[in-house]
Order: C-alpha cells, then structure tokens, then sequence
C-alpha cells in the first residue's frame, strides 16, 4: 500500500506544480477590410472585440516571462513599445502588478492592477492613422 | 457462498456438489490460488490413497479409543513444527487479497476528487442574494493610474463585462503611420 500511496502523492504533485507567467501582447485594432486578426490572437480576440468594437487585431508584438517575485521585467513587444511589470504579491488568487508602459523615452502610463489569471488588463494607447494601439496584459500558466 | 473453504474444496472432488454451487465452486476453484492449492492437496491424497490402499483390515475401535489415540499422537508430535506449504501468489491474487483496501483508496480518491471540485465550483460561482449574485472582487482592478504626457490623461472604465478590465489614455499624440510614432515617442521626453 505504501507505495500505491506515494504514487498517488507524487501524481497530485505533478499536477498541482504549474509555472505561472506574465504576458504581454501589443495589438493594433483597425476596421481596415485588408487587414486580417492574427491566429496567434485567436483567444483574446472576443474581449477585444466586445471592449473596443474593432473588426480586426494585429499582433504588432508579444512578450511572456515566468512570474518571480522580486523581480522586474521588461517585455519588450517591438515598435519601440516596452513595458515594465514588478511584481508585488499575491493575494486572494489576484497577482497585484507595477505596471509600466513606455515609447522611448516617454511613459505612456504608470499603474498598479490586481488580476487574477486568465483575466485581461486592456490599455488604450496612442491612435495611428485609422487605428488605435493596444497593450494587452495577462497572468497565465 | 463462502470462500476458501475446504470442506467445499473436499465436496467438490467427492461429486457431492450439484448444479449451480458445484458450478460456482469450480469457478472459485479456477480463479483463486489457496483454493486451487488446496484443490491440488486433495486430489494428491485421493491419488495416494487410491494407490496405495490399506493393507490392513478397518479399524475396529470405537470412536472414542480411536480419538484417545489421535490426542495422545497429537501431544507427542505438539512441540514439532509443520511446515505447511504457501502457494505463490501472482499480481491478480495480491489484488484479490486486498481488494478491499484498494476500493477504500478508490474511494477516498473520489471523494477528494469531488471536494475539490465542488470547491473550485463554489469558488467560480458568486454567492447569490435573493437570486442576484453579490457583488465579489472583480477579476481584474485597478489601484491607481496616471500618465506623465502632457495634456493626457490615464483613467479606468467601466467595461461591458466583469471579466477585463480597460485603461483608456487619452490625449495621447496622433501620427498617421508608426514610423513616425516611433520616431515622435523616441524624442518626447516625460
């Protein structure tokens, strides 16, 4: 039985030993008809479309790192878009996050969230032509 | 019926088992180790017997001499050990043995299976108040936000569903193209 014991044991922890991360995503929504929604946004693309009403989502950019404590990240996500994620602590299943947007040597936006995983933190940013430049945030494993 | 039994063992090599026990003794027989043993041990004595039938005429004492005897053969040979053959036991026999043991795991399993679901589920569903759910901690929540450019500003809205959040910087600089963006944020300086 005792072994028939640590092999339930050792399964349970292989199960629940799961790396969590940080993701960032940086996205251009457009109506533009000759534009087509990336496959790799496939999942994130229904919230997009019911927050920001675009047709389309372009992945400019994408960036994921194992969350640590202590630590301070920089995602850097392409067209001079880089942002800085500390992260403080978890509490009650929500990760609270420093955030940091920033385009050269400005800082777009400065915040501190509390998001639990598989959930999105969405910022509006600058807008390019017809279209709107999208950070998009998420804690996932 | 009961099992590992040697008088059914015993029965069921005289013929004086019938219909449906014989068929399910014979079943036992064929499927369990100590019985089939025993099975064998039987029948090896049957054998013996029949092979070497007694040279001297039936006893003639009665049943009391006769088991006065047996007592005092039995005293003398009580300090000596016997040895008494274990069959081997195959994986199926070990599974037998313990069958109880193992659906107590099996149990015990899911039953720890089900109190963690029923926890995960009570977790995902908001607790309900006269059939409106109570308001819990959003998802995703916003402590504090602000930008540093100039004539804009950082602000948290409200969104159509629970599930994310939005944070809408407003006033930030247009251009028409992102090379121009690049190159207008690489030199505003905050």
């Amino acid at each position: 039985m005792r072994w028939l014991s640590l092999m339930g044991v050792s399964l349970f922890l292989a199960a629940s030993v799961q790396a969590t991360s940080i993701r960032a995503y940086l996205i251009r929504a457009s109506n533009d008809t000759n534009k087509v929604t990336d496959v790799r946004l496939k999942e994130i693309e229904p919230p997009l479309k019911v927050q920001f009403g675009y047709q389309h989502y372009q992945l400019l950019g994408v960036q994921q790192e194992p969350l640590k404590a202590d630590k301070v990240y920089r995602l850097n996500l392409g067209e001079g878009f880089v942002v800085f994620v500390t992260p403080k602590g978890v509490a009650q299943d929500r990760y609270e996050l420093d955030v940091e947007w920033t385009s050269g040597k400005a800082s777009l936006m400065k915040t501190t969230v509390r998001i639990t995983k598989n959930k999105y933190l969405f910022v509006k940013g600058p807008g390019v032509g017809n279209d709107w430049i999208v950070l998009a945030l998420t804690v996932c494993e | 019926m009961k099992l590992h039994n040697p008088k059914l063992v015993g029965a069921l090599l005289d013929g004086e088992l019938k219909g449906l026990q014989r068929l399910l003794m014979q079943r036992h027989v064929n499927r369990c180790a100590v019985c089939a043993a025993e099975h064998r041990l039987q029948r090896h004595v049957r054998a013996m017997l029949t092979a070497n039938p007694p040279g001297i005429p039936p006893m003639s004492d009665s049943p009391d001499f006769f088991w006065s005897k047996i007592k005092r053969e039995i005293q003398v040979q009580g300090d000596k050990s016997l040895e008494v053959p274990v069959p081997r036991l195959g994986f199926l026999d070990w599974l037998d043995r313990r069958r109880y043991a193992l659906m107590g795991v099996a149990v015990c399993l899911v039953a720890a299976g089900a109190v963690v679901w029923l926890t995960q589920a009570y977790r995902s569903a908001p607790p309900m108040v006269a059939g409106r759910p109570v308001m819990t901690l959003l998802p995703v929540t916003v402590e504090h936000v602000s930008t540093l450019i100039p004539n804009s500003v950082a602000t948290p809205v409200e969104t159509k569903d629970d599930d994310d959040t939005v944070i809408w910087v407003s006033g930030l600089p247009w251009t028409p193209d992102m090379s121009e963006m690049k190159t207008l944020y690489a030199n505003l300086d905050t």
